[in-house]
Order: structure tokens, then C-alpha cells, then sequence
């Protein structure tokens, strides 16, 4: 091979290349909005097009830019809140969003968050915030039963009744998740959002030994597992699966999309002595709020304030249950403003467990499922 | 399941995907290559290689509802992954065999060897000496296009992670790269990541030590594979053409159906619902292209710089006696850890405080796509020089320099057809790798600027919607307008 580097056009190829390099280099530099001290960055892992809508209004209405990292639906649990404990010691975040409450909490053990009880945090109910003020919940998801209307379907004397249907629901998904085979049954990998969240709770609730045999019960009867909770969606949507555990948000999606289901809220599945001692604990559910946190040496500390005010305020507890995700408000709002959906939700709502025990067991949840999924 | 189990199911399947890849790759070859008229050889070449440029991401997002109906089956999943991944692999497999340079070793000089074995017969040392060199005759004479193909269709199904995240239920398809996102999904430390990492990079060092020993610079400068062109033109036609011919188009039909019918069919309405949108809503189109423009940016940018990190790769590594020999062998290493160490490695580089001033800067996402695609751009600036041939290269310099408007016109398209269309194809390549990698861009961007590619992704969660498939037809566009528009400027530019 001869050397090309005597030749012209060679340089000529070189100098091209080396302006397309810089040119190229700079479009991100370019596109870049200026540095503006009137900004906040929030790191947000509500799915994008929901949150959009409410970022947009606060910018509209106070002029702050907002910068935002969305997490990605497959990628949660690696992103943001493992970021944020990367970039405790130098960080670029303002606000965290989170779509759960978990693994918020477990950013105040990293001490990462800080302290902040404005306005917003005093119109939440205390059971969904901390009571130092290191972070509040608001607009709430739900886990519920995806249910598939053609594999289960309803009997004609109870359709259009609410309760009924519920009890009916109830029981058939009990008596499928008490079968000898479930493998028409799905639930997401627990290593991820809120599925770990609903472990959390239950490892509270039961202990973690009857977690485990729990688990593996459902695995020794074959039940389905997906990578999130879209894909128990989808299993149950397209009729691959009968009964999924999911949240509300996917659910609603599927009948968006007019898919043949329905939902009914998780309720605990005492048995036995158990059932007999707490009767009335027989109808908690498992609320999932959405939280706020303002992180500590936050670069814009009083615009960050003034957003998660705005986060917590009725007008985006509204927003948000107005929107396809029907989000649970969990502070005061006018109900007349909300559909007939999302008020039998706030009905469910009622009975929901605290999740501060959940948070407590947050962890050692984690570490045993890294072990059982993990192997190494 | 363990690591272990993860590792080898990825190995044998792979394995069965690499071996299964070479017939329909051969049948494609032979088409492309004994077409008569240069349309018909485009089309037998654009089919052939189309699945290669489909997206894993939008292959395992159009997949994803099939692979829930398949759930009662883990068989059935399995083979439908295996499935896609041999498309990908005989794409791959065809463009090897397109490319890579012609046998040294002469049909006469396998004859005379084989000659030689009758004398040999009742010597078994010597028998055994005879059939060692061979087989290394072979592997390096006529088998030389298939064992590279092999190993390169293998390594690129090796490395696979979107399309079998986005299918897996129930721990199926099983694959390595899926297992280890999960073990860093878990908070697992980045050096036990590494660790765990070490095994599977052996084995694509195993997969790459043949393509590198076969394409040694020692070797003299050869043309591309193209001898049964020669076969035909001389009149001689191996027998069964129309059979190869129908099998050939039959792996088509099936290729291009998983790739680009079925999502297109599947889609159809809410695609055009999608594309109505156009008009309607400007916001989003608007802010859509400006997230193409971001992705595009890093992607032409890491694009150059690994092309220029692998010319000068590849001149140390000419160099026999260079100290900097382990220093460039080393760049290529983060790449074949897969992106997701990568940019976690880069991650916790720029946490360090020297490097944090850059932390949320362009610099760590166009660090993180650079040294990820550096391998494969290193494998494709090593071919085209390769492919060069000096001798014709010379006489276009000279044509060039002639007096003859004419003739300099003829040197001009002569160099462009030597060298710029080559350099522009392999950009172009690079760029789409680049373009659609979500794991260097989701872990490395900085907080201003949004790929396109990560928007897409969390927007997919809401399955077939209409402005899902707005985003992806623009997204999926605009990287080869930018390429047909770098080929018309440097058309103009007679490079």
C-alpha cells in the first residue's frame, strides 16, 4: 500500500474530515440552551408524557426553565436514584421526581435529600410524607389485578354493578392465585419499581420468611414473569395470561387502547389464622405515591422550592387524575373536578397501607431477590 | 440462574446462529455477486442487508406482543429470537463475504497439495502433518470468507440486548447481556461488573482473534471476494442456479418479512394515524427534531472520532516493534465489554473530582459512544485498507493531474468510487450504530440535551401509539437523509 499523506487531496480529505468532526462537535454546543440561573434541573421518573404536560405549565406560569432527565421504563431502578447517589458529593439535580416512594426513602438514608416543608408539603396528609420534611408524596398509583375480560368474563346478571363485579373478581382471582398452576397468572421481575415496592409492603406485613415461601410458591406453580409492569399489560392485554399484577396507570392504558380488561385493587391475601385475627385488614390495598424531594446542595434551591410547591399543589394532583394515568389525588381537591373513575379510586385509596414499615424492609428485600435473580 | 448459565446459553445459541448463518449467506453472496444488470444486484443487496439496519430497539418493540402470546412456550420464544438473530446474522455474513479480500491461495496450489496425500497414506505422522497444513490452506484459501463471517454474525449475536430485553418473559430469551443489566440493575459494584464481564469478553476475543489473524497486514493487498463474478463471465454456471435463486429469494421473503413487513402491517394504522400528526402537531415534531439533531450530532461526531482512533490503531499496530502496541489494543477493550460497563466506567471517571468539570458536558456521552463503537469501526477501517488497491489509486492521482478536463473528470470518479463512496458507507454505518445506542445515552447525557433514542424508548412503554410511531419514522429517517446528504457534498467535493 503506498502512503497516502503526500497527496493533496489526501489533506484536502483530511481537512474535511476534521471540519465535519468540529461542525458535528458543536450541533450539541448549538443546540444547547444558555446557562440560565432562572432554571432547575429535575431528575423525574413519571413516565415523560404525563410529566410533560405539568413542567410545562410551571414554566409557563413562573418563566423558570426547567431541565429534565427522564428515566427510562426498562432502566428504572439502574437510573435515577443510582445516579443520585453517584452524584451526591457533586450535584447537578435540583429536584427528584419520583413515580414511588420507596425509593425516595431510601435516598434519605444515603443523605442525599433535604429538608423542605413549604406550602405544598403542608396540604399533604402525614401518612404520605416524612415528617422531617426530607420528602412528600402526592398523586398516588395503585396495584391493582389486570383482569382479561374474555378469559374471565362476567356473569350477565352482575355487569354495570361495581360491587358486585369487585366480589366476583375478588374471589375468582383468589381462587386462580390458590391453584395448583398459576401459569396463566403474571407479575413483573420484584427487582424493579413498584412490583419491589409491593414486596416491601408484603415483607412488612408477613415477614420475610413467609415472603420468600410466598415467592416460591408462586414460582413452584409457574407463574409468568415480565421485565415491567407494561409487559404484564401486554400478557394479559393480548390474552396470553388471565390476571396480572400491574399498577393502575398500565392498566388504564390497555383500556385506553381497548383492550378486553378490567382491574380490581391487590388486597393482601391473608389466610388462615391470620385472616381471622385482622378481618379489617382484609380490604387494605397498596397505594404508591409519587414523591418530592429536594436534593441537598442543590444548585437552584429556591426555584427547586418553588417547583415542588407547584408538584404539590391541587392544580397538579387535578392534572394528574385527569390525565390517562388517573392519578389518586391524596391531598384535598375538589371532587366534582374528577371523573367517576378516579373517585372509585380514591375510594380504594382509603384502605391503603403506610408504607413506612415497607421502607424499613426496602432493602433486605433487595438483597434477597439479588440473590435469588443474580446468581453468581 | 448464574452468570455461567447466562454465559453459555448465549454461547451455544450464537453458535447454532453463527453455523446456520453461512448457507443463506452463501446463497445471497452468489446472487449479489452473478448479477448481470447493476439494478437487479442493488436489489438482491439492499433485501439482503436491510435487516442488518433495523434497529434492535425497534426490532424487540414490534416483537414484544408476539413474544407475550408466546409465553406458554419458552421453546417457542427461543426460536423466534434465534430467528431474528439469524437474519441479523446472515445480513452481517453477506457483507463480510462482499468485502472481504480474495483468497491468497490459488486453486492449482490446493491441487498440487492434495496431490501430494497419495504418497502418504501409510505414513501416519506425516499423513496427520499433511492434513494440519491442510486445513490451515483452506481456512486461509477458499473457507477464509465463511470462517470470518462466521465469527463476526456470531460475535454481533453474542452481543445482543435490546431486542431480548424488550421480548424476555419469564427469564426467556436467555442472554448475558440482559443477565448483567440486572445484576447492576440490583446495585451490584461496577468492579464486580467487570469481573463478571471477563468471561464473556474471552470469548468475543476468541470470535475476533480469527478475523484478525485472517485479515493480517502481511498479507498482500487482494480485491473483495468476488471470483464466481469471474466464473460467470467466463460462461461457466454452477449447476442448480435456479434452485439457489429460489432458495435465496425465499429467505428473503422471510427475512424481510420479520423485518420490515410484519412491523410495518402490524402498525399500519396508527402509523398513518402517526404520520398525520405532521401537520397537527408542530410542538412535538419540532421538539422531536431537535432531540434527531442532538442524537445526530453525538453520533457523527463519536462516528469521526472513532474512525480517526482506528487509523491510527491500526498504523501502531503496523509498526512491528511500538511500544504503544498494548495501549491501542487497550481502547478496544471498553467496547468489547458492551456499553453498559462502558458508560458506567465513564460514569464513575467523571465523578472523580478532576474530571467532574466535564460531568455534565457533551464530552462523557461522546466519550462513551466513541470507545463503544471503537471495535467495529476498528474492524472497518482495517478492511478498507485492505480493500484499497494502491496501484489503481496511483493511476487516478495521475489521470487527476493530467490537462485533459476530461481525463481529470474520469480521475476524479475514479477516486471517488476507490475511496470516498467506501469512507462514506462505513460512516454512514457507524453513525447508525451510534444513533441508536440507548444505554451510553441514557447513563451519559448531559441534562440539557435529549437523544432522540431515549425519548423513544420511555415513550415505547405506551405501546403502538400514534406519536410513538411519528418519532420513530423520523428518527429512523433522518440518519440516511444525513447520509445521502454527506454523499451529494462529497460528490461535489470529489474526494
Amino acid at each position: 500500500m503506498t502512503s497516502v499523506s503526500a497527496d493533496p487531496s489526501s489533506k484536502r480529505l483530511s481537512f474535511v474530515v476534521l471540519s465535519v468532526l468540529v461542525l458535528a462537535a458543536l450541533i450539541p454546543v448549538l443546540l444547547r440552551r444558555p446557562a440560565s440561573e432562572n432554571r432547575v434541573v429535575v431528575y423525574c421518573s413519571h413516565d415523560s408524557i404525563f410529566a410533560d404536560a405539568v413542567i410545562r405549565r410551571f414554566e409557563d406560569r413562573t418563566g423558570i426553565e426547567v431541565d429534565v432527565r427522564y428515566d427510562e421504563e426498562a432502566n428504572k431502578s439502574l437510573g435515577l436514584t443510582n445516579l443520585l447517589i453517584a452524584e451526591r458529593d457533586n450535584p447537578r439535580c435540583d429536584v427528584f421526581w419520583n413515580n414511588q416512594t420507596l425509593g425516595t426513602i431510601r435516598l434519605k438514608e444515603h443523605g442525599v435529600l433535604a429538608s423542605y416543608s413549604g406550602p405544598g408539603y403542608a396540604r399533604i396528609p402525614a401518612a404520605f410524607k416524612d415528617p422531617d420534611g426530607l420528602w412528600a408524596g402526592f398523586a398516588a398509583r395503585m396495584r391493582v389485578y389486570i383482569i382479561n375480560s374474555n378469559r374471565l368474563p362476567l356473569p350477565a346478571n352482575i355487569v354495570g354493578n361495581h360491587a358486585a363485579t369487585e366480589a366476583f373478581d375478588l374471589e375468582a382471582v383468589e381462587s386462580l392465585l390458590d391453584g395448583k398452576s398459576i401459569d396463566s397468572v403474571a407479575i413483573a421481575i420484584p427487582l424493579f419499581g413498584t412490583t419491589l415496592s409491593h414486596y416491601s409492603v408484603l415483607a412488612a406485613e408477613w415477614g420475610l420468611d413467609r415472603l420468600r415461601a410466598w415467592h416460591q410458591s408462586l414460582h413452584d406453580r409457574g407463574i409468568r414473569e415480565a421485565r415491567g409492569n407494561g409487559g404484564v399489560k401486554d400478557l394479559v392485554a393480548e390474552g396470553a395470561c388471565t390476571v396480572g399484577f400491574t399498577d393502575t396507570d398500565d392498566a388504564f392504558v390497555a383500556l385506553q387502547q381497548g383492550k378486553p380488561v378490567r382491574m380490581i385493587p391487590v388486597r393482601l391475601p391473608f389466610s388462615g389464622d391470620a385472616a381471622k385475627d385482622k378481618p379489617d385488614r382484609q380490604r387494605q390495598t397498596i397505594v404508591i405515591p409519587n414523591s418530592v424531594a429536594l436534593i441537598a446542595g442543590a444548585g437552584h434551591p429556591q426555584n427547586a422550592k418553588a417547583f415542588i410547591d407547584f408538584l404539590l399543589s391541587e392544580e397538579v394532583e387535578l392534572l394528574l387524575a385527569n390525565s390517562t394515568s388517573r392519578q389518586i389525588p391524596l391531598g384535598p381537591v375538589d371532587d366534582t373536578k374528577l371523573s367517576d373513575e378516579v373517585r372509585r379510586l380514591m375510594n380504594w385509596a382509603k384502605d391503603g397501607i403506610p408504607l413506612q414499615n415497607a421502607a424499613g424492609e426496602n432493602q433486605k428485600v433487595l438483597n434477597w431477590l439479588s440473590s435469588e435473580y443474580t446468581v453468581q | 440462574m448464574t452468570a455461567d448459565d447466562a454465559i453459555f446459553c448465549s454461547a451455544v445459541r450464537s453458535l447454532i446462529v453463527c453455523v446456520l448463518s453461512l448457507l443463506p449467506a452463501r446463497l445471497l453472496w452468489w446472487q449479489i455477486t452473478t448479477s448481470r444488470s447493476d439494478s437487479r444486484k442493488a436489489c438482491w443487496l439492499a433485501a439482503s442487508v436491510a435487516p442488518f439496519f433495523v434497529p434492535e430497539l425497534l426490532t424487540g418493540f414490534t416483537w414484544r406482543i408476539v413474544s407475550a402470546r408466546l409465553v406458554h412456550s419458552d421453546t417457542a420464544t427461543e426460536l423466534l429470537y434465534g430467528l431474528l438473530l439469524l437474519c441479523r446474522a446472515v445480513s452481517v455474513a453477506v457483507i463480510v463475504m462482499l468485502v472481504v479480500p480474495r483468497s491468497g491461495v490459488s486453486d492449482e496450489a490446493i491441487h498440487s497439495w492434495k496431490l501430494l496425500r497419495a504418497g502418504l497414506r501409510h505414513h501416519w505422522k506425516l499423513h496427520l502433518g499433511w492434513s494440519v497444513s491442510m486445513l490451515r490452506l483452506m481456512v486461509s484459501g477458499p473457507w477464509r470468507p465463511f470462517v470470518i463471517a462466521a465469527c463476526l454474525s456470531g460475535l454481533v449475536s453474542f452481543q445482543e440486548f435490546e431486542t431480548a430485553a424488550l421480548m424476555q418473559i419469564d427469564r426467556h430469551p436467555i442472554t448475558w447481556t440482559v443477565w448483567l443489566f440486572d445484576a447492576h440493575a440490583k446495585h451490584q459494584p461496577l468492579a464486580r461488573s467487570l469481573w463478571l464481564s471477563a468471561s464473556p469478553l474471552m470469548l468475543e476475543i476468541l470470535l475476533l482473534l480469527p478475523v484478525l489473524w485472517l485479515w493480517s497486514p502481511e498479507d498482500s493487498a487482494e480485491q473483495p471476494n468476488t471470483r464466481e463474478a469471474g466464473l460467470l463471465n467466463s460462461g461457466r454456471m454452477p449447476s442448480g442456479n435456479r434452485l439457489s435463486t429460489l432458495a435465496a429469494a425465499s429467505w428473503l421473503v422471510v427475512s424481510l418479512c420479520l423485518f420490515l413487513a410484519w412491523p410495518v402491517l402490524s402498525n399500519t394504522k396508527p402509523l398513518l394515524l402517526g404520520l398525520k400528526m405532521l401537520w397537527t402537531a408542530t410542538a412535538m415534531v419540532s421538539q422531536s427534531l431537535e432531540q434527531i439533531a442532538v442524537s445526530l450530532g453525538f453520533a457523527f461526531a463519536a462516528s469521526v472520532l472513532a474512525m480517526i482512533l482506528a487509523t491510527l490503531i491500526l498504523r501502531i499496530l503496523k509498526i512491528r516493534s511500538n511500544g504503544w502496541k498494548p495501549v491501542a489494543l487497550l481502547l478496544l477493550l471498553p467496547g468489547l465489554l458492551g456499553s453498559l460497563v462502558t458508560s458506567i466506567g465513564l460514569l464513575a471517571v467523571f465523578q472523580t473530582p478532576r474530571a467532574r468539570l466535564f460531568y455534565d458536558s457533551w464530552l462523557p456521552m461522546l466519550l462513551g459512544l466513541t470507545l463503544s463503537i471503537l471495535p467495529r469501526a476498528f474492524l472497518i477501517v482495517a478492511l478498507l485498507h485492505r480493500m484499497f488497491d494502491a496501484a489503481a489509486w496511483h493511476s487516478a492521482v495521475l489521470l487527476s493531474a493530467s490537462g485533459d478536463p476530461q481525463v481529470r473528470g474520469l480521475g476524479a470518479k475514479i477516486r471517488w468510487r476507490l475511496r470516498g463512496i467506501r469512507w462514506i458507507a462505513a460512516g454512514t454505518l457507524l453513525v447508525h450504530w451510534c444513533y441508536w445506542d440507548v444505554t451510553t445515552a441514557s447513563v451519559l447525557r448531559p441534562v440539557q440535551l435529549e437523544p432522540v433514542v431515549t425519548r423513544l424508548y420511555n415513550e415505547m412503554h405506551y405501546g403502538r401509539t400514534e406519536a410513538v410511531l411519528l418519532i420513530t419514522v423520523l428518527a429512523a429517517v433522518a440518519p440516511w437523509l444525513l447520509g445521502g446528504i454527506c454523499w451529494c457534498v462529497a460528490r461535489l467535493a470529489r474526494i
